[in-house]
């Protein structure tokens, strides 16, 4: 199944072009210069529906209602196949540059939204307890001196732990064109700058933090959406707006290394067929416009994209044609560093856990693959403990 | 110990039933509470609040107490209303604030569709409400439209101030029993279940949580019309359990299974709770160790009896009002009270806000207020009273979209309010409301309409949007024009040379705690640089407002 790098990209100059080409053929990005992006399916959403397993007799049994057929489905492996709206991913998998991590899970899976999501972005079972978020510990440890520039950005609504640093800014920004101080900014600027640096642990002072890197990050964040022309048209959805926002912001030069956004809607409780069937058709038109107007450009190959789930769902549906809360589920990497293909193990259909999946790779995993290979950093701080990697790089 | 006896809630025999709480609602009376407009008193006496809210003592009762108690109890205390609150002392205050408005806390006229299942016409609706709003019959085919009038008038509760600790309590419980227009769908279930939240926003727990398991927003937000007993759907379940009562950690999977079953059938059908009997599973289920035939009124009186309950909701009530984690003993202490009283809420903020040493007063200035708090305060301290679609807006860039907590846990709260892109917000959302920014221009100079697109109730609404500028066309069909009245708030500007003492002024008005001396003099400076460009005094004003409203000390109280 695993692509040959080199064979792919001489057969697919046609599809990617000589530019793609002479960057790739390139020594890779030095790790000062890795990104990343995270795109978060907020819900849970089913893994089941979208990489799905062929032939499995566990399946379509407990899944009369939301059952695809398989003549619906997009192949990429034996017995395993994409959801039919995958139709831009589809050929980004087969090209090696798209590959899924199966059966991604932890001990004792809670099916809490909020509680998983926080497992999620801490690393850790007692979640933001714990402190803070596996990126802001990731900043800290690639910017041990910079207390100052915000290097972690997220766009959209929302404020994911996963980036809480209580000692380095992030910036949240909603809509770039007002991402500034509209009236007396002069004024207010002095202000802040006057105050001084954050004072111990106060909430003023997390306000005083925050407001500071708010100012300092404004021109910049507004300057390079202005100025941004992306290559290919997103789609009209948030999500579409908001990777084109990632797009630009990559492209400027501020410091920014890792970035995140957020589709939401994945709670499937009930008719789930049409409404997931919605939410994949945006998320592969967006991650497949993202790849064509950047992570294809000489720019796009220092930048790796990660799409997770707090959880999957119950492999049987229920009354209201929906599914409930679950356990693992596929993890997508987007990127032109990646060893293609399927990672990990797909999870048994006979083997249920009280109706759910059996994880069979620790999310941590990924995480300690990702800032041990990519970011060339030791996972172990930044985790907690350690994990082994995976071999999802190049 | 007392949990308040459950009503025998034998499931009759009847296929669809009623419920009691319809029943109550039908009975109440109907007293319209008529938006007033904000008095701009010239407040000559303001020397006299020198110097407002500094530190509480935790004995003696000041005027710096009674500002602490009104900033957490009311909603954006104006001097005034603190002046007198310290004049009646904190007993009479708390008083006052628990009695505000009973007896006149259910318009029966927006809660008639609800429980009968017809639409008030545009027309009626536009009869009943204040003048105003002229314009609302033209976009009252949108479905969105009843639920923006509620919110018109929502607003102009909380800025007429009058029964202010029953709309904050309407507030946090629409951070606690969320539902979203956007997954409701039907304004007039959104505004029913907003409705009974107000009328029982310090009754008691109990009688909220049976009255929010037959809600029609919740039946349908939380999917459990479509509960049934051959395939369960757990979503209120997990939710009742994890978020309204008991917390992540105190219940099975097991239990959630089997809360589900108990709760198969629980649906609605007109904006009504119906019990669907052939979707109800009756067989035996075991909820948190008690077995039985459990429905769910069975399953409400089982979660009320855990401590953890208690705590729970204790634990949120001291967060929302003390802006941090209380301690174990306090918790503790806080927590058996509330399950002794059967859940009383009144009781139990009577006993909180009454305690001498609320809010304990290192705690003073470390709360961070929420953006429909921090609008609401600004609107009041200036003498502004915009429509709840300009406020709300305001508030919706900052992060708090009325109408649309962003999942069912509502809004994260405290630093979680505090953003890069937030603060820019709230300081853009006061220049906007100060009549220093037209949102059209914030925009328009960067291009894109974001913005205003998101300043809707409904960004997917066509028919609101029908010139591209919803916000500005909302705004001027409502007749609303920013003009605060800030020289009545805080005197004149004075002559030249003396803005130190301007400077006081407004940092008392807008900050929780007192400035430094850097802070002040900053403030002098911009007065004089404002002078300088030879602005007249009320823009002047305006700008210095905006100013001080901006900084870190203004998000707090």
């Amino acid at each position: 199944m695993h692509i040959d790098r080199r064979s792919f990209l001489g057969g697919s100059l046609g599809v990617f072009g000589a530019l793609a080409l002479g960057r790739n053929a390139r020594a890779r990005p030095c790790a000062k210069e890795r990104k990343l992006v995270i795109v978060e399916l907020y819900g849970g959403n089913d893994g089941l529906n979208t990489v799905v397993p062929l032939g499995e007799k566990g399946y379509h049994g407990p899944r009369a209602r939301i059952g695809l057929s398989p003549a619906s489905l997009l192949p990429i492996a034996d017995g395993r196949a994409f959801n039919p709206r995958f139709v831009g991913l589809q050929p980004l998998f087969k090209a090696g540059v798209l590959s899924v991590v199966e059966g991604t899970g932890y001990p004792n899976p809670n099916r809490s939204h909020f509680s998983s999501q926080d497992i999620w972005y801490t690393a850790r079972p007692t979640g933001r307890a714990s402190g803070d978020g596996w990126i802001g510990r990731l900043l800290e440890e690639l910017y041990p001196n910079d207390l100052a520039q915000a290097h972690a950005f997220h766009i959209g609504a929302g404020t994911p732990y996963m980036l809480h640093s209580s000692t380095r800014p992030v910036a949240f920004l909603e809509v770039p064109a007002a991402f500034r101080f509209a009236q007396d900014s002069a004024a207010i600027a002095a202000a802040l700058e006057r105050s001084g640096p954050m004072q111990g642990d106060s909430a003023q002072g997390r306000i005083q933090s925050v407001a500071r890197s708010a100012q300092a990050a404004s021109s910049a964040v507004r300057e390079a959406v202005a100025r941004y022309k992306p290559r290919t048209e997103y789609p009209k959805v948030q999500l579409g707006t908001d990777l084109c926002n990632v797009a630009a912001i990559l492209s400027s030069e501020m410091g920014a290394r890792v970035l995140t956004v957020r589709q939401d809607g994945y709670d499937f409780h009930d008719d789930q067929l049409r409404r997931q069937d919605v939410l994949l058709h945006e998320l592969d038109a967006c991650l497949a416009s993202f790849y064509k107007d950047f992570l294809e450009t000489p720019a796009g190959e220092s930048v790796t994209l990660l799409v997770f789930s707090e959880f999957g769902r119950r492999v049987a549906d229920n009354a209201s044609g929906g599914t409930d809360h679950g356990t693992a589920g596929p993890l997508f990497l987007l990127g032109r560093s990646l060893q293609p293909g399927l990672h990990g193990k797909h999870p048994s259909l006979e083997d249920l856990d009280e109706g759910d999946l059996r994880f069979t790779t620790d999310f941590r995993s990924v995480y300690s693959s990702m800032i041990e290979n990519w970011f060339g950093l030791p996972s172990e701080r930044i985790l907690g403990a350690k994990y082994p990697t995976l071999p999802l790089f190049t | 110990m007392a949990v308040a006896p459950l009503a025998k809630a034998r499931v009759r025999k009847s296929a669809r039933e009623v419920t009691p709480q319809c029943e109550r609602w039908g009975t109440m009376v109907l007293t319209m509470c008529q938006p007033r407009a904000l008095a701009c008193i010239a407040l000559l006496s303001f020397a006299l609040l020198s110097p407002l809210r500094a530190q509480a003592s935790a004995q003696s009762w000041t005027r710096e107490s009674a500002a602490a108690l009104l900033e957490r109890a009311a909603l954006g205390p104006t001097p005034r209303e603190i002046e007198r609150a310290f004049a009646q002392g904190r007993e009479a205050t708390v008083a006052q604030l628990l009695s505000a408005g009973e007896g006149s806390d259910f318009p029966e006229a927006l809660a008639a569709p609800v429980l009968h299942g017809g639409l008030v016409g545009p027309e009626a609706l536009a009869a009943r409400l204040d003048r105003r709003r002229a314009g609302f019959v033209e976009i009252c085919s949108d479905h969105i439209a009843p639920l923006a009038e509620f919110g018109n008038e929502w607003a102009a509760r909380m800025l007429a101030g009058e029964d202010p600790l029953r709309e904050r309590m309407l507030l946090f419980w629409h951070g606690h029993f969320t539902s979203s227009f956007r997954d409701v769908g039907d304004s007039w279930k959104l505004i029913g279940e907003l409705e009974f939240l107000r009328a029982h926003a310090f009754g008691r727990f109990d009688v909220l949580l049976r009255g929010i398991a037959r809600d029609p927003a919740m039946l349908q937000y939380l999917n459990n019309n479509k509960n049934v007993k051959e395939h369960p759907n757990e979503n209120w379940a997990r939710e009742l359990l994890e978020l309204f009562t008991l917390g992540d950690g105190n219940y099975s999977e097991h239990d959630i299974k089997e809360t589900a079953r108990a709760f198969t059938g629980w649906s609605d059908a007109e904006r009504r709770f119906v019990l669907e009997r052939v979707a109800h599973d009756y067989g035996q289920k075991t909820v948190l160790g008690t077995s039985g035939e459990l429905d769910g009124d069975h399953v409400i009186e089982i979660v009320l009896q855990q401590p953890a309950c208690a705590r729970w909701l204790a634990r949120k009530l001291l967060v929302h009002f003390e802006g941090v984690e209380p301690d174990e003993a306090e918790l503790s202490a806080r927590a058996d009270e509330l399950r002794q009283s059967g859940y009383d809420l009144r009781a139990f903020l009577r006993s909180l806000l009454g305690d001498p040493a609320f809010p304990r007063a290192q705690l003073s200035g470390r709360r961070v207020l929420g953006p429909i708090e921090y609008s609401l305060a600004l609107c009041r301290r200036c003498g502004l009273n915009p429509p709840g679609t300009v406020l709300f807006a305001a508030a919706d860039m900052a992060g708090q979209r009325a109408f649309f907590p962003p999942s069912v846990k509502g809004w994260e709260g405290g630093l979680g309010w505090i953003t890069t892109g937030s603060l820019l917000a709230r300081s853009n959302g006061s220049a906007m409301l100060l009549g220093l920014l037209d949102a059209h221009a914030l925009v328009q100079s960067e291009g894109g309409d974001e913005l205003l697109t998101r300043a809707l109730l409904e960004p997917e609404s066509n028919q609101a949007r029908t010139s591209g500028l919803p916000l500005l066309d909302y705004a001027s069909s409502t007749g609303w024009n920013p003009r605060p009245a800030l020289a009545a708030q805080l005197g004149a500007l004075g002559a030249p040379g003396r803005e130190a003492d301007a400077a006081q002024r407004l940092a008392r008005l807008f900050w929780p705690t007192p400035a430094t001396q850097a802070e002040l003099d900053g403030i002098a400076e911009e007065l004089r640089a404002l002078r300088a460009r030879g602005l007249d005094e009320a823009d002047i004003w305006r700008h210095a407002a905006h100013y001080v409203l901006s900084l870190p000390r203004a998000q707090l109280d």
